[in-house]
């Protein structure tokens, strides 16, 4: 009478969710992880169908998922999706570029931060009286690669801090009241929150300018 | 240059008077540093933004020039073209399948009628733990772990989970728990807990619950949500009762709603 645990959830549950998590990559059950990540990547840089069918099946899910979630359509989604290959190509292409997590992941931060890139741009057209120039979009997508550079490098500058540092800045930047960053993190006052940041504040930005890539990123 | 450093803080705050201001702005336009920094801060504050981009107004730079050139080439358009053809073929699989999509559809409706039937005919005669922890875990709920962290092992750690490899989601997030010596990805450990409770590691998913409620961050009341859930996958029916009693104690509690519905179904 009593089902196992296990048993039932496999049944009913896991088994058809994993079936279709899996059927895109069936043919590539032989490759490690690395291999599949690198197939990718190598098809969108030489412009291989397949290959990029492949990504497709992969990550439009969940490209498709989270636009709609942050306010988009289903067409915004394959827009995000369409520009965040056309960049990653791009930026792979022309300088020596490595993925250090998996290629799903690294494509899927890609597509928020391409995303979030729209969103803001949509709100500058609302806000500002001035006409902005309507860019064509090779530029466009240069833009937005280059602004890829720059955010991959401030993270990983924040990165480098001490979690303590890096914690309290997270909640600094996302305008977190003082207040809850004291509860949160258990500071005493407000006082000892705003001296923290203020000094790890410093620090990130001395060393995000001490960065040769920085100053490469500012050179005209 | 720690004064300076507070300006800079009012000044970006924009806690200035205008007067001041235009002091500021002219002691900037002296000091090559002092301009230098305030570009930086301004890109860290819209930088470090979840909710931000920021957005380069100069398309004078030899990188962007680059990247421009390549896309106007032969291979920068022969990529561009390719990517329409794969994305072409996958709406074209996808609209194909729309029928079978529609069958599909009809189909899971019938079923959740009959598992439906199923469930309550069950619960006439006793509660099937099983079906409601599944009814209830609703993991595809959880917030992302990669979207604060752009730390590997955690984006590593969540692909695995979502592939529903647990036990080597479980080794990843064990590493990174360890190597975290402040514990205050609170995040973190409820994946941990919640694969752990998975594999149906009890004790380990207690144990790591119990931890999340000691914690003194935002995510701490939600302990109480995973742990009765814990306790139903257990068939610890009592338990899982006093634990979301609690929860309703309080309707600002997490999950307030959804634990008063699973009470009902278990009394």
């Amino acid at each position: 009478m009593c089902i196992s645990a296990l048993g039932y959830i496999n049944g009913i549950y896991v088994t058809p969710k994993s079936k279709l998590f899996y059927s895109s990559s069936v043919l590539f059950s032989k490759m490690t992880q690395k291999e599949h990540d690198d197939y990718l990547l190598q098809s969108l840089i030489s412009g291989n169908d397949a290959g990029i069918l492949e990504i497709y099946k992969v990550i439009y899910p969940k490209v498709k998922r989270y636009v709609i979630r942050h306010d988009g359509t289903e067409d915004d989604a394959k827009d995000v999706l369409q520009k965040a290959l056309l960049q990653l190509a791009t930026r792979a292409q022309t300088k020596t570029f490595e993925i250090n997590s998996s290629f799903e992941g690294y494509l899927f931060t890609t597509c928020k931060n391409v995303w979030r890139r729209e969103v803001k741009i949509s709100k500058n057209r609302v806000t500002n009286d001035t006409v902005i120039d309507l860019v064509h979009e090779e530029r466009e997508i240069a833009l937005a690669a280059f602004e890829q550079d720059q955010w991959e490098l401030f993270q990983e500058k924040l990165q480098e801090l001490s979690e303590n540092c890096r914690k309290i800045l997270e909640f600094f930047f996302n305008k977190i009241p003082y207040v809850q960053i004291a509860k949160t993190l258990g500071y005493a006052t407000e006082n000892t929150v705003r001296q923290r940041i203020f000094k790890c504040k410093g620090k990130l930005k001395e060393s995000i300018q001490a960065d040769a890539r920085y100053n490469e990123l500012k050179e005209l | 240059m720690n004064e300076l450093e507070k300006e800079i803080e009012l000044y970006l705050d924009g806690s200035m008077s205008s007067e001041q201001r235009l002091v500021f702005e002219e002691k900037m336009s002296k000091n090559p540093q002092l301009q230098k920094d305030v570009v930086t801060y301004t890109e860290m504050y819209t930088i470090y933004n979840e909710n931000d981009w920021n957005l380069q107004n100069t398309t004078k730079n030899q990188q962007i020039t680059d990247y421009e050139s390549f896309l106007m080439s032969e291979q920068g358009n022969a990529v561009a073209k390719s990517i329409k053809n794969a994305e072409e073929m996958y709406f074209e699989t996808q609209s194909s399948s729309k029928t079978r999509q529609w069958l599909v559809y009809i189909g899971s409706i019938a079923a959740i009628f009959i598992i439906g039937f199923f469930i309550a005919t069950r619960l006439n005669t006793g509660i099937d733990h099983n079906a409601l922890y599944a009814d209830y875990k609703n993991w595809e709920n959880l917030p992302s772990l990669t979207v604060r962290d752009t730390n590997t092992i955690l984006a590593e750690g969540e692909q695995l989970f979502r592939e529903q490899q647990y036990e080597e989601a479980l080794a990843l997030f064990t590493k990174f728990n360890a190597n975290d010596t402040t514990k205050l990805n609170t995040q973190v450990l409820i994946y941990m807990g919640v694969t752990q409770l998975e594999l149906s590691a009890y004790n380990d998913a207690l144990q790591t619950f119990e931890e999340l409620k000691n914690t003194n961050t935002l995510d701490a009341p939600k302990a109480n949500w995973f742990i009765a859930l814990t306790y139903l996958k257990m068939n610890s029916t009592q338990k899982a009762k006093d634990v979301l009693k609690i929860i309703t104690n309080d309707s600002n509690n997490y999950n307030y709603k959804k634990a008063k519905s699973l009470l009902r179904a278990l009394e």
